[in-house]
């Protein structure tokens, strides 16, 4: 929790505006009370990873159940933990999509309940500009136009905030995501899900210069990536070194494919930022929880002359506290949702609900 | 008492008011809008017109399941909502009870079908007597053969009303393959509706039958995909050896059939050169046996019994089919069995794996008394 004071813009309100948002995106049931877009009075967050562990990744029909059972419980430990009644409230907020929809369904269903219940504004937010918000908690010198990169288990994504939630997206990731690149090799190499911790913590013995990697950069697009052909080499790496009997340091190979995926990611940001004039980067999304990215992608800004963000892991793994964020903005602009809100799956960054 | 009632558990969306005896409002939609998009402005439509206070509903009633998984989860997800913040009880109707409450005051045996994919359906058995819904089978998934089997075993010359969208799906099998004479309830009556939720919801709750809402969850009958076949990957059938003697004595004792082995008979019976004793092991625990007596070409099952706190996971169904795959490798051409007449779940598992009835043995078994079916499975030549 911060308290933060500062000047608004023309847009914010006067009145304080608190919102209750809940988030259901994936395998965390998640629900917060965000005030300003910026003070965060709760922020609950129920994992189910325990439960999907035993399945090496995140089952939908396994998922979705377990949100039935804690959406309630979240929800009045939020309000609990904020010291507020949902009669305070000024809006409803909740992850609309992307995410898997019969998760993203339940936060949706029991979201609208509530509003209409209560009578409250309903607000649909997308996912990944719940990521990107996730910086204005606890960063109120980020200002747009700013240069925003989003790295998790389903995205990756190179943008310009042009406004607090309208992105120009420079790049993408062509294939998979960077961290699905990550819970993969790391299956590949037993150390099961997720992977991108695991892999995290065993590169820390190893020597990331052991193996060359591919760059997962995309010939001919500057700012996309492609962690697919990256991952295969890993692959055919780990086959090849079992057709000819040799053990493969698993350090060295976790430690050597995490700095290709930071390397281009690295390089990406710098270069699109200065292309751009810009001075400022936010870096978001679950994969920038990972250490090594964070003092990598640390170490490229400050040389190259720029300001870098990046939440607190808390805030960068799923959560209801950046939905509440992004919430606020929509809010601010006057952008509500009707009770005919539906969960959208396969909603892209910038794309509108 | 005022109700607010909801069913998303099929292709159906409805919803509706009631109070007492008047339905204030009911709006139903069988269309392809999903649930998600429909749902929520229904409820404030009728809401909106009839100007409902919010305040003065007393419960939420819905329809629990089973159903769509994911049409079961927006109408929980939903009630849950407005419970939390109405701060009022849930009433969790089963789907298919509500449904057989369309037909209320038939005289016929009421068997609501719901489509449950892979050949079965969601189904119960209802009647109504003296103004009351009774439950003649709970609500339960079921193969469609198997329910057909069970449906003219029960005989009679009663009739058999159905209703749910299993019909359109299994109409020409039950006109082909039931004894019964059997009939269809008209399109007014014939899928979810939430004023039947309501109005068995209402009874319910004069029951005292109700739910918190954060303590409810829908009522599936059936795993996810993924724990299924981790648990059909988990489960290990094997023989039973000296060291599982304990564990089926304790399962016996805690059976609720008062035919047990004693210790010395059991060790009897497993010395023997013409038994097959086979145990099945979840996880690396005992989790349920089964014994065979074969006299080739004859053999008989001499007890199958599962862990109470592993039933439903399909291990009967696995060591039953272990049983008689092992009988007929040893050269028995006929396994037969006998089981309680009121088992309908044993019956339904004998079915599906092929075992025909062929006889029932009148107060076969005592504690309760109760009539055997014998039944046997043939090989075929």
């Amino acid at each position: 929790m911060n308290t933060v004071s500062e000047e608004k813009t023309a847009a914010e309100p006067a009145e304080p505006v608190e919102i209750l948002a809940i988030e259901s995106s994936c395998d965390e049931t998640a629900a917060a009370v965000v005030r300003n877009g910026r003070e965060v009075l709760s922020n609950i967050i129920s994992s189910q990873i325990d439960l999907h562990t035993l399945y090496g990744g995140v089952v939908p029909e396994i998922a979705s159940r377990k949100h039935i059972e804690k959406l309630n419980p979240v929800v009045e430990q939020a309000l609990k933990v904020a010291d507020r009644r949902i009669e305070d409230m000024d809006a409803i907020a909740v992850t609309a999509g992307p995410g898997l929809v019969g998760a993203l369904l339940v936060g949706v269903a029991g979201a609208k309940a509530i509003a209409w219940a209560a009578q409250k504004p309903l607000i649909g937010v997308h996912h990944i500009e719940g990521h990107i918000c996730a910086n204005y908690i606890e960063h109120p010198d980020l200002k747009p136009p700013y240069l925003g990169l989003v790295v998790s288990g389903g995205h990756t994504h190179l943008f310009i905030a042009e406004a607090p939630t309208r992105f120009r997206i420079l790049g993408r990731s062509v294939d998979d995501a960077a961290g699905e690149a990550f819970d993969k090799v790391a299956r590949a190499i037993g150390l099961g899900y997720p992977g991108g911790p695991k892999i995290d913590r065993l590169s820390k013995e190893g020597n990331d210069r052991a193996i060359v990697f591919p760059k997962a950069h995309v010939n001919g697009s500057e700012y996309d990536f492609s962690f697919s052909g990256l991952k295969s080499a890993v692959l055919n790496y780990l086959n090849h070194a079992a057709m000819i009997g040799e053990t493969v340091n698993r350090a060295d190979l976790a430690a050597s494919f995490q700095k290709a995926v930071v390397d281009v990611l690295c390089e990406h940001t710098v270069t699109a930022a200065k292309a751009n004039h810009l001075t400022q980067v936010a870096m978001a999304g679950g994969v920038s929880a990972n250490s090594t990215l964070r003092a990598a992608m640390e170490k490229a800004c400050r040389e190259a002359g720029l300001e870098l963000m990046v939440p607190s892991p808390v805030y960068c793994t799923d959560n209801a506290a950046m939905i509440g964020a992004a919430a606020y903005y929509e809010y601010c602009e006057g952008h509500f949702s009707d009770w005919s809100l539906n969960a959208v799956p396969n909603l892209r960054l910038g794309e509108r609900l | 008492m005022k109700i607010l009632a909801l069913d998303t558990s099929g292709l159906v969306a409805s919803a509706a008011i009631l109070e007492d005896d008047r339905l204030i409002a009911e709006y139903t939609i069988n269309n392809k809008m999903t649930h998600s998009q429909t749902l929520m402005p229904m409820i404030n439509e009728i809401a909106g017109r009839t100007a409902l206070d919010l305040s003065t509903v007393d419960a939420i009633a819905l329809a629990a399941g089973p159903g769509s998984f994911t049409g079961l989860r927006i109408g929980s997800a939903t009630a849950k909502g407005l419970g939390l913040v109405l701060n009022k009880p849930l009433i969790e109707v089963p789907t298919l009870a509500a449904l057989a409450y369309n037909l209320y005051g038939t005289e016929a045996l009421i068997c609501p079908i719901m489509d449950a994919r892979r050949g079965q359906v969601y189904n119960g058995l209802y009647r109504f007597r003296g103004g009351h819904l009774i439950t003649v089978c709970d609500q339960r998934a079921i193969a469609m053969e198997t329910l057909i089997g069970e449906l003219n075993a029960m005989a009679g010359d009663e009739r058999i009303l159905f209703l749910g969208d299993g019909v359109p799906v299994f109409r020409d099998k039950l006109l082909a393959q039931l004894k019964a004479v059997c009939e269809f309830a008209p399109a007014h009556v014939n899928r979810q509706r939430a004023a039947s939720v309501a109005a068995l919801g209402l009874t319910l709750l004069a029951e005292g039958q109700m739910t918190d809402p954060a303590s409810h969850t829908p009522v599936y009958l059936r795993r996810s995909q993924a724990e299924r076949e981790r648990d059909d990957a988990s489960l290990v059938i094997r023989p039973v050896t000296e060291a599982d003697i304990g564990a089926i004595l304790k399962l016996e004792a805690s059976s609720d059939s008062s035919e047990g082995w004693t210790e010395s008979s059991l060790r009897t019976y497993l010395a023997r050169q013409d038994t097959c004793f086979l145990a099945a092991e979840r996880d690396g625990r005992f989790a349920g046996y089964v014994g065979l007596l074969m006299i080739p070409e004859d053999g008989d099952v001499l007890n199958i019994a599962v862990d109470p706190a592993l039933r439903r996971l399909g291990i009967g169904e696995r060591l039953m089919a272990s049983a008689s795959e092992a009988a007929l490798r040893a050269g028995v051409t006929a396994l037969h069995l006998e089981v309680r007449e009121g088992n309908t779940a044993a019956l339904g598992l004998y079915d599906k794996l092929g075992f025909v009835r062929d006889g029932l043995r009148r107060h076969y078994y005592h504690d309760p008394e109760e009539n055997a079916v014998t039944m046997t499975l043939r090989t075929e030549k």
